[in-house]
């Protein structure tokens, strides 16, 4: 794979051609100076913050809401009109690398057995660019977790920024192929470049004060399960509302409904979440998470336990989004070190320290 | 003197200790200066953790909800807004008075993270004052002060009551209201607009509302065990997430909190997209103010007057019609 430089200033060019040949989309902030992921028309308007952006990459993937098909009735009849989207290549630039490995992970839910064609007609159609992080921000952690800062997976290309330059490492077929339609002229990178991307790197997970130690984790999550005490406590905080889920770039919970009037409507589904009093309601009334606790035992427990038994991966990335946009500020990383201290029998003495 | 947080502390321990509350609800440090979290302490060696600063955001009032009254007393801590909140659900019967001991905190105001982003270095950031006109920032190069103004929170640079008005307990001096005769520039701004502008810049804030409910979760007095906008049977809205159903989601939530939010910020704060929540109901505040004379968390003898209805009344007295 070709791994080359790109001068800062020619980043914008770069970014023009891409758009040329298709669309671009990448964190772009509108007239209040919110940022999300939005059609770019020009490279300018691109604004790429320290850390993950406020919103995950999975909104470009996986929307907050969309319709999967139309129908209407005649007699007893419905006629029924599938919408999965029919997508042109697209390019994501911006991505930051734990949203590229998160995306990753959310494939496994949605591009598993049974592939999710709504969802998995705009994977296929996508070129992901990951820039490297040189900032980390107080609430990330990534570095303890995996290697998304030093291997970027789930990039097709992935720029870090050296100085005044960009080494760009083409990581997939599809990569490769971008680079090599777009690239005007590149330098080829050395082995000494590629040294000072791992400094990059390494100097960026430095500067994560949050760690959290993943050995034997599953294991005292599993142990913790029925310390009713411990939850409570961990969820004394909680309001009950939906930021952590629908913010962390792993979440994929959906709801599917009908919207419909006098015999004709359409499906959709819409973000949902563990997190709702109504997620786990059964028809009969029964929920068997009907306290808040236990909705965020529940979310503690799928991260570090259910993922890893189902599809071998924890699925937390260490983007910090939930502690950053949480209303009591419940620090993920924090319960994972209470869960040891309780291991420890040390009980410790407020929920998140 | 013993400092505000020591004399917290110092109270709290005590009311604990004597059994006079079952619980506190106050608040603690997390990880940086700028995470603080709402603490529950049933223990007087769990009062060690609370502290007191700019970044005592959560309205705290909002943790009462289901407080039954045999879970015994509960003592909170509320600045102004918070106290205001106290009042609106006593006036809602939500509430008694008898079941809280309310320590007061006299507020300087709260300082507004993302502004502080935009100045500092937030990793660098080791401790942050409210001083009257200034707030001062403290990193490991030194003490550095900003104007209040470019800092503190929106909804506590138009903060009309900082001292709560019902405690059993004050914590410090009352300080001076920064905003004592009621001016909202922001909200200004807003009203001035032509109605074409107004309305595109709602809709492009409620475009990218994400329908997480956090506004609804946090709000002291969104007390509804559902909310309309999350209700099934029957469904009010659908769930699906666009403009329109966002627009009629908040434009819903305002009129329900019409009179009764007490502009703590909370919603605003909580908003992971920035929508401008608190103009929203900073404008419904100020209609009510206006049409009813009635400024909701005053008094918790005055229900919100959207909430009563009165034969006597002089719009219905004179068969007037109501229609400005
Ligand atoms: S943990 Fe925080 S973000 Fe998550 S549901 Fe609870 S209050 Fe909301
Ligand atoms: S659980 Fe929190 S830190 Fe982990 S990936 Fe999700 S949002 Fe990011
Ligand atoms: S907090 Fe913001 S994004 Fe979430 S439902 Fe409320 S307005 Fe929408």
């Amino acid at each position: 794979m070709r791994t080359v430089l790109l001068t800062k200033p020619r980043l914008p060019a770069w970014l023009a051609r891409i758009r040329q040949r298709s669309r671009l989309i990448a964190p772009v902030p509108d007239a209040d100076g919110v940022l999300d992921w939005r059609e770019v028309e020009d490279p300018a308007q691109v604004v790429l913050p320290p850390g993950a952006p406020e919103l995950p990459l999975k909104k470009v993937f996986f929307p907050p809401s969309e319709t999967m098909l139309r129908y209407a009735y005649r007699g007893d009849r419905a006629a029924v009109t599938d919408t999965p989207p029919a997508l042109e290549p697209f390019v994501v630039f911006g991505v930051r690398p734990c949203d590229a490995l998160a995306q990753r992970i959310a494939d496994l839910v949605f591009l598993g057995d049974l592939p999710d064609p709504y969802y998995q007609a705009r994977r296929q159609a996508a070129t992901i660019i990951s820039v490297n992080c040189t900032e980390a921000l107080p609430e990330c952690f990534c570095a303890s977790l995996n290697n998304a800062l030093t291997e970027a997976p789930g990039s097709d290309l992935l720029l870090t920024p050296l100085n005044g330059d960009y080494l760009v490492e083409a990581l997939t077929a599809k990569g490769e192929a971008l680079l090599a339609e777009t690239a005007d002229d590149p330098t080829a990178a050395s082995e000494a470049d590629l040294a000072r991307k791992a400094e990059v790197a390494a100097q960026t997970a430095a500067q994560q004060t949050r760690q959290i130690d993943v050995e034997g984790l599953t294991e005292l999550v599993r142990a913790a399960y029925h310390d009713e005490e411990f939850w409570k406590k961990q969820a004394e905080a909680c309001v009950g509302c939906g930021v952590c889920t629908f913010l962390c770039p792993t979440c994929t919970c959906f709801d599917v409904r009908d919207d419909a009037v006098s015999g004709r409507g359409l499906r959709f589904r819409c973000w949902d979440t563990c997190q709702f009093a109504d997620f786990s309601k059964e028809a009969s009334g029964h929920d068997p998470r009907a306290q808040q606790w236990q909705r965020q035992r529940n979310r503690i427990c799928h991260k570090f336990w259910y993922s890893v038994d189902r599809c071998g991966v924890i699925s937390c990335v260490g983007c910090g989004r939930c502690l950053r946009g949480c209303a009591g500020h419940s620090d993920i990383a924090a319960a994972i070190e209470n869960l040891r201290a309780r291991a420890r029998e040390e009980k410790p003495v407020t929920a998140d320290e | 003197m013993p400092n505000q947080t020591d004399q917290l502390r110092e109270t709290c321990k005590r009311l604990l200790e004597s059994g006079e509350v079952k619980k506190v609800i106050g608040y603690r440090e997390g990880r940086a200066p700028y995470h603080v979290s709402p603490h529950f302490a049933e223990t007087p060696e769990e009062c060690d953790a609370l502290v007191l600063t700019p970044f005592c955001t959560q309205n705290l009032v909002r943790y009462l909800r289901g407080l039954k009254p045999e879970d015994g007393k509960v003592a909170v801590v509320v600045k102004g807004c918070d106290a205001r909140a106290v009042n609106a659900l006593i006036a809602e019967h939500q509430l008694t008075r008898e079941q809280v001991y309310l320590i007061g905190v006299p507020c300087q105001g709260l300082v507004d993270v993302d502004k502080l982003a935009k100045r500092v270095n937030l990793a660098q950031v080791q401790e942050v004052r409210v001083e009257g006109a200034q707030v001062v920032v403290r990193t490991a190069e030194g003490e550095q002060p900003f104007p209040a103004q470019d800092l503190l929170e929106d909804c506590c640079l138009v903060c009309e009551y900082p001292n709560p008005l019902v405690h059993d307990q004050m914590l410090g001096f009352e300080v001076a209201p920064r905003n004592p005769e009621g001016v909202d520039a922001e909200l200004e701004r807003i009203e001035a607009m032509s109605p074409e502008e107004r309305q595109e810049y709602f809709r492009r804030a409620f475009s990218r509302c994400i329908r997480c409910y956090a506004c609804v979760r946090t709000c002291p007095l969104c007390y509804c065990t559902t909310c309309f906008a999350q209700q099934n049977k029957p469904q009010w809205l659908p769930r699906s997430v666009g403009t329109d159903e966002n627009e009629m989601f908040q434009l819903g939530r305002a009129m329900h909190l019409a009179g009764r939010c007490v502009q703590c910020g909370g919603c605003d704060r909580v908003c992971p997209v920035n929508l401008p929540l608190r103009l929203l109901n900073a404008k419904m505040a100020r209609e009510i103010r206006e049409a009813f004379a009635h400024v909701s968390g005053l008094d918790a003898e005055k229900p919100p007057p959207l909430a009563t209805f009165d034969s006597q009344d002089r719009d219905i007295a004179e068969g007037n019609n109501y229609d400005r």
